[in-house]
């Protein structure tokens, strides 16, 4: 088992910087994901991701530890993310972009942008469908966004979620009701049956 | 009298009835079994822990993979060791195939299949040939890992090349040991499972999971850049000199066009087995540790590598390579005949 | 229990929200009706294909990126710069002359010499093809391929 995010934060508080170190790399996929799905686009998502993290490092000497570190982390990633979606005007038609469609299935040729980050899944098997699925998320309603989220990206129990998202259990649960039955609509052809 | 041909129709059924019951390992000569094992990996769902072993003169290789199978044509390979291999990945799925080792590969590699159609061709030819060139024998047979395998036994009609050994699963003619051995019939490649699980199905999805979400590439794969002989010679943008000599039973396979048309790289096989001769216009090649041989005014350094031979020479403004399994004797005889 | 009932309920199901004798009974009534366990494969493939899709890696380098930007906390780092500074500032210009050549040079000889002899090459790179042209003939991965070479 890895270090604790508690003995890495005492650590840093400590004067042991390389701890910063290892929070990051533990989270900053998650991190960056839960960005990048709720922005959009893929520098600003970036340039997000580095702003929640040096907020974090600011913030870190104060943290009391009395919630639990992930918490506090995807509280301020969900924050950062609305306020720059209030300040910049979102630009959904990015997504589409940074994901290829209707390439050639020929074996030999197979010409990808080398700058394209992409799952393993999406390589191999349903590549329409991942983009798909990417903007039937994009599409959810504000506020069931990233409860799908969060959910999705860090199997968060209710209870989790509603301590990040600062809302009743009971507004978690419909929310995420809420969200399946959008992305339900939206994918019904390609869940197949 | 009546009694008397009782007893022969007795003893004809008695005959009979051990024929059939023996027949099942009758039915089958060792080139069919060959035949079918040919493609048994695409129609199977397996997991094994598969061990190879390649000894040369100095060393011994050795590495370890979870293998699963999953029909039809799903290919997944993880490497436990050596360390330096531990962890890459090869993932096939009959269209594409994923190479990735942690720690080494800043991005995923992204392949033919090795059941794309020009690969399963290739193993085709390679087949005939193989059919043609090497005598396949039945041997007793024996249990492995508690399953009944028959036991095969590819001998070279002719002195050259290499004596192979298959165990091959009755009941889904997967290889499940194979032996290879030199012409001085010393063992050089062993390959066999310490742990097998047939008729196990995988989430593929988990399977993907264990790739990290990181930028691919697609290697580029010098393919359709694949040509007969006649194609060659006219395609290549300098002289092109061939070996006026090949060891028994190799067949010209193919060339290709390399390197911005600098390197021609042309492929003989026995079916088994490769002999790669390449050619280009005069150029340096570091070599590393290597020994250095000398024939009737043909210098050729010369290393051996854990999947064989390496000999390199100029000769006439041109320098060549030339790679194979075969004894060095016979990789010094092809070079001194090339013209 | 009714199909309405569990239609709306099936999302916290699936996210393992209800206690067990809920989920038991829900378990007993998705063995029955096929409308609502059809509902459910549903619903776990849109979770399962949601988290294949959003779940990706940063860009590389994040951490020495971000570093970067860190307020200057990163203490030990600064005193090693002081210490290289103040040697540099101490060298004769003739010490400082004979740095940069050296530099200089390394760089040609690594970088730039070899694109200049474009027809140095390495023998890796040809024994790599010939066992591609071998392992065609094995098949996937059974001999271990180019990866033997890169490690010796
Ligand atoms: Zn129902």
């Amino acid at each position: 088992m890895s270090i604790s995010d508690e003995v890495l934060i005492l650590k840093f508080k400590r004067g042991d910087k390389s701890s910063f170190r290892r929070l990051v790399e533990k989270y900053q996929s998650k991190v960056y994901s839960i960005v990048l799905a709720m922005i959009g686009d893929k520098n600003d998502a970036d340039d997000l991701s580095q702003e929640i993290f040096i907020k974090v490092y600011k913030g870190l000497t104060q943290f009391n530890g009395r919630a639990k570190f992930f918490t506090w982390l995807y509280r301020i990633t969900i924050n950062t993310c609305i306020n720059a979606q209030n300040t910049r005007k979102r630009k959904p038609e990015t997504i589409l972009m940074s994901y290829p469609v209707g390439e050639k299935e020929n074996p030999l040729s197979t010409q990808l942008s080398q700058d394209t980050v992409r799952s393993p899944m999406e390589i191999l098997e349903n590549k329409e469908l991942g983009m798909k699925i990417k903007l039937a998320i994009d599409s959810l309603s504000d506020g069931l966004r990233e409860v799908f989220i969060l959910r999705e990206v860090e199997d968060l129990s209710y209870k989790e979620l509603s301590k990040i998202l600062q809302c009743p259990e009971g507004t978690i649960k419909s929310r995420l009701f809420r969200a399946r039955e959008e992305m339900k609509k939206k994918l019904t052809p390609y869940l197949g049956e | 009298m009546n009694l008397n041909k009782f007893w022969k129709v007795f003893l004809f059924l008695i005959i009979l009835s051990l024929i059939l019951v023996s027949s099942p390992s009758l039915a089958q000569n060792g080139k069919d079994i060959l035949r079918l094992s040919f493609d048994a990996q695409s129609q199977i769902d397996f997991e094994g822990i598969r061990k190879i072993q390649t000894y040369t003169s100095d060393k011994i290789h050795s590495f370890v993979a979870k293998v699963i199978y999953q029909k039809p044509n799903f290919i997944y390979v993880e490497y436990l060791d050596p360390p330096y291999l531990k962890g890459r990945i090869i993932i096939d799925n009959g269209e594409k195939r994923i190479e990735y080792l942690p720690g080494i590969d800043k991005k995923i590699k992204i392949l033919p299949s090795f059941n794309c159609s020009w690969i399963k061709e290739k193993r085709k030819k390679a087949l005939k040939i193989t059919l043609a060139n090497f005598n396949i024998s039945k041997i007793p047979e024996e249990k492995i890992l508690g399953r009944e395998v028959y036991t095969l036994s590819l001998s070279p009609k002719n002195s050259i090349g290499p004596f192979l050994k298959l165990w091959i699963d009755k009941k889904t003619y997967l290889i499940l040991r194979k032996e290879k051995y030199n012409s001085e019939r010393e063992l050089i490649l062993s390959l066999y499972y310490t742990k097998v699980n047939f008729n196990k199905h995988f989430s593929k999805k988990e399977l993907y999971n264990k790739l990290p979400r990181i930028p691919s590439i697609s290697k580029k794969f010098p393919l359709p850049s694949s040509y007969t002989l006649q194609e060659i010679k006219a395609r290549a943008n300098f002289f092109l000199s061939f070996p006026g000599y090949l060891p028994p039973g190799y067949t010209f396979q193919e060339g290709e066009i390399m390197a911005k048309r600098k390197i021609v790289k042309l492929v003989y096989t026995n079916g088994l087995e490769v002999i790669v001769l390449f050619q280009r216009p005069s150029a340096k090649i570091a070599m590393g540790p290597h020994k250095w041989m000398n024939f009737d005014n043909l210098g050729i350094r010369f290393r051996e590598g854990p999947y064989g031979k390496t000999l390199v020479w100029n000769r006439k403004k041109k320098t060549f390579v030339l790679m194979g399994e075969v004894p060095l004797e016979e990789l010094v005889k092809i070079a001194q005949s090339i013209k | 229990m009714n199909c309405d009932w569990l239609k709306e309920n099936l999302s916290a199901y699936v996210d393992g929200e209800m206690n067990f004798i809920t989920r038991w009974r829900i378990k007993r009534h998705l063995k029955e009706c096929l409308e609502c366990s059809k509902e459910l494969r549903q619903l776990e493939k849109i979770h399962k294909l949601s988290k294949l899709a959003i779940l990706v890696s940063p860009e590389s380098h994040f951490y020495d990126r971000l570093k970067a930007k860190l307020p200057k906390v990163e203490t030990i780092e600064h005193k090693k710069n002081r210490v290289f500074e103040n040697i540099w500032i101490a060298l004769p210009q003739g010490g400082k002359a004979a740095i940069l050549v050296g530099i200089a040079l390394i760089l040609f000889l690594s970088v730039i010499y070899p694109r200049l002899s474009s027809t140095s090459l390495n023998i890796d790179r040809f024994e790599k093809e010939y066992l591609l042209s071998q392992e065609t003939l094995t098949c996937v991965g059974e001999p271990a391929t180019s990866l033997i070479l890169t490690s010796e």
